[in-house]
């Protein structure tokens, strides 16, 4: 071997690797489909995610308002308990008869389950022929009014005999709405002030001072 | 006819140039994908941050128009055309600024009452009845038609019966609570420029004398007058206390 050829031999060598590697870059670049291939891609594949995104918004916001349009058959009741009063008792043991109006502003019916007053041991609900009832719906939508002569209230067992003008505590508990705290006249419903009511607030839960 | 073969030197100058056009060509490609993810993330967060907005919009317009229903619906919460601010909003039992409370008041020992009226614009506003009582109401209509609460499922420490304006202090412990407190249980503003959401420069009596302060700072005391106009400044008005309180 000749000196000329011992050069001659890495040049070779080193231009086959030249070679190879230029052949290697142009496979790889023609198996990614080169930069058309990625700008294909981008445009096929651009649209088509916008358009499930899209798809995805209009379903989950169809969705969503058909949950809103059903809201209104599942609302809650809306309670409001006005002008409540109590006739002074006929005798001093009692029974005392208390009368309220309920009306239902929500979407669903309520139920007025018990009552329970610092004044009496017991309270029933009891219809016009004076039979007690376990409780009394208040539907959707509607007024029920207790008065004399109907469904009313009656307390017994009672601790001091109300006399008129004083106010009584009466707890109203619904099966929805919970326990809602009244405070009703002994006499007429328009005798109701709102200092007599901020006084009896003064002992809630109890008799008050003679 | 002979074909010259590529001398080595060609070979190599192919080879190169080969190898330069795939490295720029990659080169190329990577500035692309750069630049695409770019803008994309760009058009993707803008896409991300309009559909929030749109899906916050929509849910606060399904909220306002629930509200709206409830409050349409609710028999007995105070719908007077010249309301201050709605009650719809207000606490339904949970504490407050962790001093107001509600409870069932067995044992009052601090009871006072002040009385608050706020103009805007020169026009009286009305606060409205069972502020601090959680609804449903008993309502009846006092010998004046007007109607007041008489009863609730919880109330406040701090509350009103009816439109007159005058709260009710009652709690447990001689705390003092502040106008701040009030407006935190109502849900609604209470700022320099922002009274539950009527803005403008206050002016602010109490009882007939100039207030500067911080009107969240005006504490509770016992038949306190407070005045506040929002805009237009209305000379203070004195307000005749009922008898009982």
């Amino acid at each position: 071997m000749t000196s000329d050829d011992a050069v001659e031999e890495p040049d070779a060598a080193d231009l086959a690797a030249l070679e190879a590697e230029a052949a290697a870059l142009e496979a790889r670049a023609a198996l990614r489909g080169g930069l058309l291939g990625a700008r294909r891609a981008l445009l096929v594949q651009g649209p088509l995610v916008a358009l499930l995104a899209c798809l995805l918004l209009l379903v989950g916001h169809g969705s969503r308002g058909a949950a809103s349009a059903a809201t209104p058959s599942t609302a809650p009741a809306k309670l409001a308990l006005l002008s409540p009063y109590l006739d002074p008792p006929g005798q001093a043991s009692g029974p005392v008869d208390a009368y309220l109006t309920l009306r239902n502003g929500g979407g669903s019916a309520d139920r007025l389950l018990d009552v329970t007053t610092p004044w009496a041991t017991t309270v029933r609900l009891v219809s016009g022929s004076g039979q007690s009832q376990p409780w009394i719906t208040i539907a959707a939508g509607s007024s029920l009014t207790l008065r004399p002569g109907g469904l009313h209230l009656e307390l017994t067992g009672l601790r001091r005999t109300p006399k008129l003008h004083d106010v009584i505590q009466l707890d109203l508990t619904f099966a929805q709405s919970g326990t809602v705290h009244v405070f009703a006249p002994v006499g007429p419903a328009g005798s109701l002030t709102v200092e007599d009511v901020m006084h009896a607030m003064d002992h809630m839960d109890r008799l008050p001072p003679q | 006819m002979t074909q010259n073969k590529p001398s080595q030197a060609d070979r190599r100058r192919i080879a190169q140039e080969k190898i330069a056009a795939q490295r720029a060509a990659e080169s190329r490609r990577q500035r692309t994908i750069t630049i695409s993810m770019i803008v994309g993330g760009v058009i993707l967060l803008g896409g991300v941050a309009a559909l929030a907005t749109w899906a916050i919009g929509d849910q606060h317009k399904a909220n306002t128009q629930a509200a709206a229903s409830a409050q349409a619906n609710d028999p007995s919460i105070d719908k007077s055309a010249s309301l201050l601010a709605s009650t719809a909003h207000q606490a339904d039992g949970q504490d407050i600024d962790g001093i107001v409370k509600s409870n069932s008041m067995e044992q009052t020992v601090y009871h006072i009452h002040t009385h608050l009226q706020v103009y805007v614009d020169g026009k009286q506003m009305t606060i409205p009845y069972g502020l601090g009582i959680v609804p449903p109401y008993q309502l009846t209509q006092a010998q004046d038609g007007t109607p007041f609460v008489g009863g609730g499922s919880k109330f406040y420490f701090l509350h009103t019966h009816d439109e007159s304006g005058i709260i009710h202090v009652e709690s447990p412990t001689e705390q003092q609570y502040n106008l701040g407190n009030l407006f935190d249980l109502w849900g609604q503003p209470l700022t320099s420029n922002d009274v539950a959401g009527h803005k403008g420069t206050l002016t602010i009596f109490v009882d007939g004398k100039p207030y500067t302060g911080d009107p969240r700072a005006i504490t509770f005391k016992n038949l306190e007058k407070v005045q506040i106009d929002v805009g237009t400044a209305v000379p203070f008005k004195d307000f005749t206390w009922p008898q009982g309180y």
